[in-house]
């Protein structure tokens, strides 16, 4: 496999409307689940920055627990979560078109 | 205000607290360590054996970077863990929950919340675009010799200064841990990390890796476990009894105990977040798996690990609050509520020894020690790339270099590495280095990270954009941690720090992006213009993986 021979490749793929489709595809999929996950971790910091008692009551009367502890866990089960759906998803819908898109340009690059 | 650096610091790995005098006359010395000593020693056994067995397999650059990038997305997932799990984030966050409750929790959050990002954005990129170091991303389509150069001494820095604390930290810790002398310990650290990397390199680095991260997790979830027996398997009786102990009472369960400036809360959480995705020897591991797939599948495993690991240390403090806190036997003179003997990060120990007995302490000290030497092993490999793929073989000899040579500067960088950390870990035993671990995850997030995320997503970024982003990123995160307190008031001994927070993240990563933007914007050059256009074929491979470099069979 040579250098020049992938450059020629890229060129021919980087107008392939299955390659343009795929890549909005996922880049969008990409910057949805950031965006989830910065928008759930900085709501939590900003709070605990400039509201901390919301965090500090209790979730019933009388409970040692506090809400914060619930927060603060639950987001990270729904960090697990968004992480296993990314995966799900990845293997599933984007590995697929990947390798279909790969497949027609395979002899060119002696993959 | 100074604490906040020493709770980073302590959950990175190192714990330089003062009383190693106080607990080895106070432990009962030999009944303590014999098992602990036991245990390291067989941990040594096996993965010298181990290293033997690689050294076969490390007969060329591909294997000693990468490891022919053979791992499974599983092994790799855990060896990730195990950098990432230092020494003390166990020790630092149970410690920290112990005597600040909640706020451990909104560390635990900032050191998790970066792994999701790292899945969703960097994964699949990073395995398809480097080969053996970050630099490889960095140099892709700009500038080679410039880029490379910057990003292998950014990298370094990072390396050598966090090798450095967690020298310094291992050396007390085992003084304390093992009755060894604190010169002694920082010597078989350095010398361990040695033997491992120059003659296993990463196939020995990894296995060490994911043996010790596996030790970890089974002594963290088991004391976490036997922690929550006692208040029969249930969160709010445990919590419950914390707080009836605790000196601030049910203040345990709410947020301001530690972190009271929003400023460094909200700095602290982009200092970790993004510092994370510019950790050499965390990047560095994305090249041993075969393909993108497997990259994305080591992150999503290193989440699951890490988190669960955190989770446990969490729980570990507040058991210590009901099972350390109320025992005489751990505070020095026997006063409840003094001082901690060993400090507190000692505490996940202490507990070990309430709940399990000598035994658990034994293992769970062998596992600390294991753990600072698997994370100077992974470093110290990093760093050993840094000097023999970026600087000597693609800088200075310009690609024109056999494998045999190459690997042969690899060796000696280890051995060099090794000795200046022995050499830097003792000369620098009684200084405040708290500050090194700030300084070290600043610098990764605002010189490493701003230049690697825009060089994979910003077609605008030039060698220009890039050189400026970069060292206007180092020289910022450097320059607002000397003249913060824990440098300029605490170590040059001045009366008011001139730059008031501790962390620099919120300010310098701004700051490296700003500057990598403008100058890329401005810049007009012939060379500009062909960095430009060279990124729609990086991103054809950074997308589809086509041309990305392979696994070898060995």
């Amino acid at each position: 496999m040579h250098e020049s021979d992938n450059v020629s490749i890229y060129q021919k793929i980087r107008r392939d409307p299955k390659y343009l489709e795929l890549v909005k595809r996922r880049n969008f999929f990409q910057l949805l689940m950031t965006i989830l996950v910065l928008i759930g971790f900085y709501v939590f910091i900003f709070i605990v920055a400039f509201q901390p008692a919301w965090l500090a009551k209790p979730v019933s009367q009388g409970a040692a627990t506090s809400m914060g502890i619930y927060v603060g866990v639950g987001l990270m089960i729904a960090f697990w979560i968004l992480t296993g759906i990314y995966i799900y998803r990845a293997n599933r819908v984007f590995d697929v078109l990947n390798d279909e898109l790969i497949h027609n340009y395979r002899k060119e690059s002696h993959l | 205000m100074k604490h906040i650096i020493f709770f980073l610091f302590a959950s990175m790995g190192l714990c330089t607290e003062a009383g190693a005098a106080d607990l080895l006359s106070t432990m009962d010395k030999i009944s303590a360590n014999l098992p602990a000593i036991i245990m390291f020693l067989i941990f040594v056994l096996i993965t010298i054996g181990i290293t033997y067995w690689a050294a076969n397999r490390t007969k060329s650059t591909n294997a000693f970077y990468t490891g022919g990038s053979s791992f499974s997305g599983l092994q790799n997932g855990l060896a990730i863990g195990g950098d990432y799990m230092s020494a003390a984030g166990l020790l630092g966050i149970s410690s920290m929950v112990y005597a600040k409750g909640f706020d451990g929790l909104v560390y635990i959050l900032c050191y998790f919340a970066a792994w999701p990002v790292f899945l969703f954005m960097m994964s699949e990129r990073l395995r398809n675009l480097g080969r053996y170091t970050f630099a490889d991303i960095t140099s892709f389509r700009l500038n080679e010799s410039k880029i490379r150069l910057m990003s292998a001494i950014c990298s370094l820095t990072v390396v050598c200064f966090y090798l450095i604390v967690q020298m310094v930290g291992a050396g007390g810790l085992i003084e304390l841990l093992f009755g060894l002398d604190y010169w002694i310990a920082v010597v078989v650290v350095g010398v361990l990390m040695t033997v491992y990397v120059s003659f296993g390199g990463m196939i020995a680095t990894t296995w060490v890796q994911i043996i010790k991260a596996a030790l970890l997790g089974i002594g963290g979830v088991s004391l976490a476990l036997l922690s929550l027996s006692h208040a029969d398997f249930s969160f709010e009786v445990m919590a419950a009894k914390a707080v009836a102990v605790y000196s601030n009472g049910i203040k345990l369960m709410a947020p301001g105990n530690f972190l009271t400036d929003p400023v460094t809360v909200i700095s602290l959480s982009v200092g970790l977040v993004f510092g994370t995705m510019g950790l050499p020897h965390i990047l560095m591991r994305f090249f041993t798996v075969a393909n993108s797939k497997e990259a994305r599948k080591s992150v999503f495993y290193a989440t699951i690990f890490i988190g669960l690991f955190f989770l446990a240390s969490a729980l570990i403090g507040l058991g210590a609050i009901i099972g350390v806190g109320t025992d005489s036997q751990f505070f020095e003179g026997g006063r409840i509520g003094g001082k901690i003997i060993g400090g507190n990060n000692m505490i996940a120990l202490h507990l070990a020894k309430a709940l399990g007995g000598h035994l658990l302490l034994g293992f769970l000290s062998a596992v600390t020690f294991a753990t600072i030497i698997a994370v100077v092993a992974g470093l110290g490999l990093a760093g050993a790339a840094n000097i023999s793929h970026d600087i000597y073989a693609r800088v200075i000899k310009k690609g024109q270099v056999t494998s045999a040579q190459e690997l042969l500067v690899s060796r000696f960088a280890t051995i060099v590495i090794g000795v200046v950390g022995i050499i830097l870990g003792i000369m620098f035993k009684d200084l405040n280095l708290t500050f090194l671990v700030g300084l070290a995850f600043g610098i990764a997030a605002s010189a490493n990270f701003p230049v690697l995320f825009l060089a994979m997503f910003w077609s605008g970024l030039t060698t220009r954009g890039a050189l400026f982003g970069g060292l206007t990123g180092l020289v910022s995160a450097v320059l607002m941690v000397v003249l913060s307190k824990s440098v300029w008031v605490i170590v040059l001994g001045n009366a008011h720090p001139i730059f008031p927070y501790e962390q620099p993240a919120l300010f310098s990563m701004p700051l490296a992006f700003i500057a990598a933007y403008l100058a890329s914007k401005f810049d007009h050059s012939a060379e500009a213009e062909i960095d430009r256009a060279a990124f729609f074929d990086q991103e054809v491979r950074a997308q589809t993986g086509i041309g990305a470099a392979g696994a070898s069979v060995h």
